[in-house]
């Protein structure tokens, strides 16, 4: 009891207190620009911190690490373009609400859902960190195959009515993510000579390239029809709590997804994230509407990518394990102060860990304060006529692109995704399956070919219950979903035949 | 456009894109030592996904042509050809006079392209929007843009 009173003394400290707030208004605006994420965002902090007390150092890290995971959100919901790889799969409900005119809601579904899915991994976080821990180091790289193929499912979801083409899609995806540096013999992949193709696509420029540029093409290319204008209702708005009750399973669900893929190294919030949406599309309650506007997809990725953040930090600090380069990042703030991350931590540092765990339950909260005060000006930016914004968008969009490492080849890379995304459209092909294809590819490949190496090539015995039972009932659930989806696609095909004759 | 017309395009194009790509997965520099890749080549899945994708868009093909009574909604290529071209020329001229004196006429140029023509509104859009952007990135996250050969950092 004396400790957790320490802690929350040490965390509601004013200096502390004002470094969250900083943190967490900067990292919502570095999240909301396409291109800049959380890793740049800390990064651009760092060198604040060097003269910081540690517990203010370790807060101000933590607030922008959470809010620019939500931050992306607000670019998703707003102009169908992620600020951050992370909310991906945001985009699926959250930009055809705002073509609903109800964007106010949906910054409120979104803003709500990242508030919970925080506050659940941090408490989760404090419970059993070390055991979390133990438990994610057995998950090896065949269940890691059979997660990823399971999350893969959600391709069918996203492509109702045009499945082969929603598959296509998905396999363009995949294999776009393999242009490259082949992880396994260091061997150069479809570069076609261009050195820049050798380290693959950047999945930023990618990403605002088949959104963005893709949605101004799309428009542009259509006459301007005032009729389809809908009223948008800008600002911030929470749903009634009925309609939370009709999700909450969902809630949860993504929140357990999330903080559960954020403790497996090496997988992150992207992933996460369209895992939770596959997970609703096979088992939530609106199932059927997910992808045309229905809050329970937004739940379902922003309640995961930000329950990530407390996942992250469980072999983050637990084991020293950073899980990707955002908490590889973060592992070096806690260096800086003097924290060395690892069995030993909690034993070592209590007193600043405990603190760090309040700050990262203050940070959650002041997340939805930012959020519902900045909501109403960023929201209002919906009311710029179209002309305007489609400009300021490509400015954007090209800054966004550029900024991710610096070089015009992003830019173009963005520009050829644009024009595919494009064409893609036009023959009625689905987009979000290649981003899907693009998250989750080198995961898939990695797991893939350190399966086949562990199994000495025999892929069957990826499914054998005796040696791998968490990757059997993975497979299982995934050759239903595919059994299902294909029974129902077929079903459909034929009722329209019969419906047309 | 009928949906079969769209269809067809549509397959076909993978399907020339999915050779292509095959032809270029099996060429001898990815055939690499059994040491060295284990058994798996580089382009061991690739090749996967390229053949899953050929089939399906072979049965893509054979559907469509059931569909060809059915229409589908067409685009103004013209416009959209010289809105393309108006970014590429954006980004070109980028590399060369700086991310600044290229985001203005660019803006400019986009906004009345597609309709919006008022001038006043257009120059000061055009002008403040980029300069924000410009300074923002330059000054406050540190991001270096592209500059113009003529200012260190404009």
């Amino acid at each position: 009891m004396e400790q957790i009173s320490a802690a929350i003394a040490a965390a509601v400290m004013p200096g502390t207190l004002l470094a969250m707030l900083v943190g967490t208004v900067f990292g919502v605006i570095v999240g909301a620009l396409p291109g800049l994420g959380s890793v740049l965002a800390i990064t651009i902090a760092l060198p604040f911190t060097f003269g910081m007390d540690t517990v203010p150092a370790i807060a101000l890290v933590l607030a922008i690490y959470c809010s620019s995971v939500y931050g992306g959100s607000i670019s998703a919901i707003l102009i169908n373009t992620p600020g951050t790889p992370q909310s991906a799969a945001t985009m699926l409900d959250g930009f055809p609400m705002t073509k609903q005119g109800k964007v106010d809601y949906a910054i409120g579904w979104a803003t709500t859902a990242s508030v919970f899915g925080g506050i659940f991994s941090t408490v989760i976080l404090i419970i059993m960190a070390p055991q979390l821990a133990r438990f994610a180091l057995r998950f090896n790289s065949i269940e890691t195959f059979a997660l990823i193929s399971l999350s893969l499912t959600c391709i069918a979801g996203v492509s109702r009515g045009t499945i082969l083409k929603g598959v296509i899609a998905g396999l363009v995806g995949i294999f776009l993510a393999t242009v490259g540096t082949d992880p396994m013999t260091g061997t150069v992949r479809f570069d076609f000579g261009v050195f820049e193709l050798t380290g693959g696509f950047k999945l930023i420029p990618a990403v605002v390239g088949l959104f963005a540029f893709g949605e101004v093409f799309s428009r542009v290319s259509k006459r301007h029809d005032a009729s389809q204008q809908v009223d948008m209702n800008v600002g911030f708005r929470v749903a009634p709590l009925r309609e939370w009750l009709l999700r909450w399973k969902t809630l949860v669900r993504s929140a357990v997804i999330g903080t559960f893929v954020g403790i497996l190294p090496g997988t992150g919030a992207s992933t996460a994230s369209f895992i939770a949406y596959s997970e609703t599309k096979r088992a939530g309650r609106f199932k059927e509407k997910l992808g045309t506007g229905e809050p329970e997809g937004l739940i379902a990725s922003e309640t995961s990518n930000n329950a990530v953040t407390g996942g992250a930090l469980v072999p983050t600090l637990a084991l020293g394990i950073p899980g990707d380069a955002v908490t590889a990042v973060m592992m070096s703030a806690l260096i800086i102060q003097g924290i060395q991350p690892g069995v030993r931590l909690f034993e070592d540092n209590p007193e600043t860990m405990n603190a760090a765990f309040v700050a990262l339950i203050i940070c959650n909260i002041m997340l939805f304060a930012v959020g519902a005060l900045l909501a109403p000006l960023i929201t209002r930016v919906l009311r710029i006529p179209e002309p305007i914004l489609l400009a300021l968008v490509m400015i954007l969009s090209v800054v966004g692109s550029y900024g991710v490492s610096g070089a015009v080849f992003d830019v173009f890379v963005s520009l050829f995704f644009g024009v595919g995304a494009f064409l893609f459209r036009l023959c009625g092909v689905p987009i979000a399956p290649i981003v899907i294809g693009l998250v989750l590819g080198p995961i898939f490949e990695e797991s893939l070919r350190q399966g086949l190496l562990i199994t000495d090539g025999d892929f069957l015995a990826f499914f054998d219950p005796r040696e791998h039972v968490i990757a059997f009932v993975l497979m299982l659930l995934t050759v239903a979903i595919i059994a299902f989806s294909t029974w129902r696609e077929i079903g459909a095909a034929m009722r329209k035949k019969k419906e047309a004759t | 456009m009928s949906k079969g017309f769209q269809d067809c395009a549509f397959s076909v194009s993978m399907i020339v894109i999915g050779a292509w790509l095959w032809w270029e997965a099996i060429q001898p520099r990815y055939q690499t030592s059994a040491a060295q890749d284990y058994g798996f080549s580089p382009t061991f899945l690739p090749r996967i996904l390229i053949g899953m994708w050929i089939v399906i868009s072979l049965i893509l093909l054979i559907r469509s042509f059931g569909l060809w009574s059915r229409r589908v909604s067409g685009s103004e290529w013209k416009t959209l050809g010289l809105f393309v071209a108006l970014v590429f020329a954006y980004v070109g001229l980028m590399t060369q006079i700086g991310f600044l004196f290229s985001s203005i006429p660019f803006a400019i140029c986009a906004m009345w392209f597609m309709g919006f023509r008022r001038a006043l509104p257009v120059a000061l859009i055009a002008t403040a929007f980029p300069l924000a952007v410009w300074y923002g990135f330059v000054f406050i996250l540190k991001i270096p843009l592209p500059y113009s050969p003529w200012f260190s950092q404009i």
